[in-house]
């Protein structure tokens, strides 16, 4: 299993820069998550792993890869795994075809590949909308879909950008039960959030992010300590 | 005019072979802008091309080995093939640069297509019209006589709308174009090849038009100029039906084709304004065709 490395990265959109000298690591299974409140640079942490933004300047490095120089489809086949935000599924396929279109073979052949039985199993809801369109789905179960199909193409690195944001409060529950389900298993995470209660859910580390650069990192249990750090960066 | 059944069902086939020929090319156009918001200005003349191309396959195989009307198929084929890898080697040289860019540069670029091409047209094969002669029998039809090549025609035309369908609907690879016309960045993301995937759409749709280049090479003689009449027509039906709808593509272009082949025969001056003039309707209707997507996201 490979571990991923950020080091002092740069990410601009156009010419105004968002990320200024970022640095995270993750080894292998461990879950791992960006906290902040809105627009401090998580979602552009995320999509500079990927490939979705690029780096200026430092280096994000998955075992010997240097994702700065890839596209997303080259990082994706590396095992890493993105599900955004925005929730895009594809509406005018169903959640059974959405699904299809994510699976690939994974890299770790010791784990159990992902079919579209599996992911009914983790999200027994999308299982009945199995022939409905992505279109008509509500948001908690575009999110399902959206992880599910991420899911099906065997990532060992997952990151997840805010899945639980908007959604109501029974079905935030479900999700983050899921969720754990997936670290559990082993699956290694870097999680978005602006919530502390759901972070400490499933991640070990935090990361505080705030103007684009990282505020403070440590356990989680540390984290709940610092009441300066979360007064001063986080929602509470 | 005395207007009889007989006359208006023979209006009524050449109209619906019309408008199978405009399907067929301006699916393809469609099909590229749908999916990578691209106007291929181009498209016509890429069918023109392959119009004279598959002549001259056909007159090399009717010399080398014989008369026959069934040269038409290997010509075609060999064509369409040569029109695929012509497609190909546009996208990844020309239009893949283009993507990011305004619809004024992406047109800029593709009319210097038009005029490039146009003149390795007129350096090969110079001038004239050029046409297939089939030794076909007329065939009786409703006490009248018809080119029974028509039903050939609107035959392919159908099949090949099927076709197209079928594989973007029930083939993987034509489910992810779809989804790539929603979402060109989570498709990436999910690893599959963006990049290949337009090329090879970009190829897919020229080979449509070329296709149907060489199926109506009999009915429909070839010349210069031809290509400015038809990428006009074909806007037409694309705006009508909608964009990046196939079965918009395919209701629009019988509408077009039968309304044009009546107006010929009732007005002939105005057979092309009736056509704007739907479109105008159209526009004013439901500005995003009578299939298309309200908003694209």
């Amino acid at each position: 299993m490979t571990r991923l490395v950020v080091e002092d990265v740069h990410t601009y959109y156009g010419t105004s820069h968002i990320l200024f000298g970022v640095s995270i690591e993750i080894s292998p299974g461990e879950s791992v998550c960006l906290l902040g409140r809105n627009g401090v640079g998580k979602t552009t942490t995320l999509k500079t792993i990927i490939g979705l933004a690029r780096a200026k300047t430092g280096s994000v490095r998955y075992g010997d890869a240097d994702l700065v120089r890839l596209r997303p489809d080259q990082i994706a086949r590396l095992g890493i795994g993105y599900v955004p935000d925005e929730r895009i599924i594809f509406p005018d396929l169903t959640v059974r075809e959405n699904l299809e279109i994510g699976a690939k073979p994974g890299l770790d052949e010791t784990r159990k590949p992902w079919s579209v039985e599996g992911i009914f199993e983790l999200f027994p809801k999308l299982e009945i909308l199995e022939n409905n369109l992505g279109g008509y789905l509500s948001g908690g179960e575009q999110q399902m879909l959206t992880i599910g199909r991420t899911l099906m193409g065997n990532p060992d690195l997952l990151l997840l950008d805010e899945p639980v944001e908007g959604l109501a409060p029974v079905v935030v529950d479900e999700l983050m039960r899921q969720v754990k389900l997936l670290k559990e298993s082993g699956l290694s995470i870097l999680f978005a959030e602006q919530n502390i209660r759901f972070a400490t859910e499933i991640s070990d580390r935090a990361y505080v992010l705030e103007g684009g650069r990282i505020r403070y990192h440590g356990t989680m249990q540390e984290l709940h300590d610092r009441s300066d750090v979360k007064e001063k960066y986080l929602m509470l | 005019m005395v207007y009889d059944l007989t006359s208006l069902l023979i209006q009524l086939l050449s109209g619906l072979s019309r408008a199978m020929m405009l399907f067929l090319l301006a699916s393809g156009l469609s099909l590229i802008f749908g999916v990578m918001n691209i106007l291929n200005f181009a498209h016509a003349t890429l069918w023109m091309l392959a119009g004279y191309l598959t002549y001259t396959l056909f007159q090399f195989f009717t010399a080398t080995m014989g008369e026959s009307g069934w040269w038409l198929l290997p010509s075609t084929f060999l064509a369409t093939a040569a029109l695929f890898a012509l497609g190909c080697l546009i996208e990844f040289v020309l239009i893949r640069r283009m993507y990011d860019r305004e619809l004024p540069e992406q047109l800029l670029l593709t009319f210097a297509l038009i005029l490039i091409i146009g003149d390795v047209i007129k350096m090969i094969w110079g001038v004239d019209n050029l046409r297939i002669y089939m030794p076909i029998e007329p065939m009786e039809f409703f006490d009248s006589f018809v080119n029974p090549y028509s039903f050939v025609v609107i035959g392919v035309g159908v099949a090949v709308a099927a076709g197209l369908w079928w594989f973007l609907h029930h083939t993987r690879y034509g489910k992810t174009i779809r989804a790539a016309v929603h979402s060109r960045e989570m498709v990436s993301a999910l690893g599959i090849r963006i990049g290949a995937m337009y090329t090879a759409v970009f190829g897919l749709g020229v080979a449509v038009a070329a296709m149907s280049a060489g199926v109506f090479l009999p009915i429909v003689p070839i010349g210069l100029g031809i290509d400015m009449d038809l990428i006009v027509q074909c806007f037409a039906v694309v705006v009508i039906g909608g964009f990046g709808s196939i079965l918009g593509t395919f209701v629009a272009s019988i509408i077009v084709g039968v309304v044009y082949s009546f107006s010929v025969l009732i007005w002939p001056d105005g057979a092309l304004a009736i056509i704007f003039v739907i479109l105008v309707a159209v526009l004013i209707w439901r500005p995003w065709g009578l299939f298309g997507t309200e908003l694209r996201s």
